[in-house]
């Protein structure tokens, strides 16, 4: 730990008692990314992650994360290399002119 | 005939042919098979699985043949038809044997905090600085290959999870209900879910 690193984690150990942990912020950042929570709990994000530099890179990677699942999603740009087996083209086509009949 | 459907394949790759607005369906696997297998391999994440995902979204297809609106394009209406069978996929998977203990426990998240919850500020453990260009370095290739290494060592179920809500964008509710799981459960396996992807990343694909 560098000198800030270890003034920030003596600051976060005392503001815990009085404030939702690190571990407590990391389950409600998530569920922040899927439903839209109560006043006190947007709040309570906030308040924390203004002072935490660790819960704060939590949330912007778990964006980033998010970010890259909607690329990792997209079959133009992901798994490009995959294709159908000759069998199984040979499969849907056989399955497909069957069906045609 | 192949000769026939490769000359043609190529004209109405994006172009409507016939007056109905869709293609001859015999053209369909070779127009569309490898882009339909490719979306359906990366959300199910087993190659028998997607194949006959593709077969049956083809057949439905081809028996739905005459409602095509022609409001969207002949692959997007594809898409979405498999975009029915991957979720009657998940859904149908409910009646699996229900989620294991160690699908709940992951053990290296309980060590990520000190015993008040606060972050341990341990480099091994992050989170670590990602660096300015992250969000560019993970539009690569490279970081594809590195996510679908950390989503296959998911527990399953926390992998469906991830995929339904993330690369699919379903609602919590319709998630919960499809995966037959309470709302207490599916938070938590979201959040371990990421949580775990969080990691994996880091430890894998930031270090190259």
């Amino acid at each position: 730990m560098n000198p800030f690193q270890k003034a920030n984690y003596a600051m976060m150990r005392l503001m815990v008692r009085v404030m939702p942990s690190c571990k407590d912020i990391a389950v409600l950042i998530s569920q922040s990314m899927d439903q839209r929570l109560p006043l006190m709990k947007r709040l309570s994000i906030r308040l924390h992650v203004s002072m935490c530099s660790l819960c704060r890179r939590y949330e912007k990677q778990l964006r980033l994360l998010h970010d890259s699942a909607g690329h990792y999603a997209n079959p133009d740009e992901n798994e490009v290399e995959a294709s159908l087996s000759p069998e199984a083209v040979e499969r849907l086509q056989n399955a497909l002119e069957n069906s045609a009949k | 005939m192949a000769d026939d459907a490769t000359s043609t394949a190529t004209e109405s790759d994006s172009e409507k042919t016939s007056a109905a607005g869709l293609s001859d369906p015999k053209q369909w696997v070779e127009l569309h098979g490898d882009y339909l297998f490719r979306y359906a391999l990366i959300r199910v994440r087993n190659t028998t699985v997607a194949e006959d995902l593709v077969q049956e979204t083809l057949l439905a297809a081809f028996q739905a043949r005459g409602r095509f609106a022609g409001s969207s394009s002949e692959r997007s209406w594809l898409t979405g038809i498999l975009k029915h069978k991957v979720l009657d996929h998940f859904r149908q998977m409910k009646r699996e044997p229900a989620t294991s203990p160690a699908d709940l426990q992951p053990p290296e998240l309980e060590n990520r905090f000190d015993d008040l919850g606060v972050w341990k500020h341990d480099p091994a453990l992050g989170p670590r600085d990602w660096g300015e260009d992250a969000s560019e370095q993970m539009q690569r290739k490279e970081f594809m290959a590195v996510l679908k290494h950390c989503l296959g060592k998911l527990p399953k179920r926390s992998a469906d999870a991830f995929v339904l809500r993330e690369m699919e964008g379903a609602e919590s509710e319709r998630i919960q209900e499809m995966l037959g799981i309470s709302p207490a459960n599916f938070w938590v396996l979201l959040h371990r879910a990421r949580m775990q992807l969080r990691l994996c990343l880091e430890q894998n694909w930031l270090k190259t």
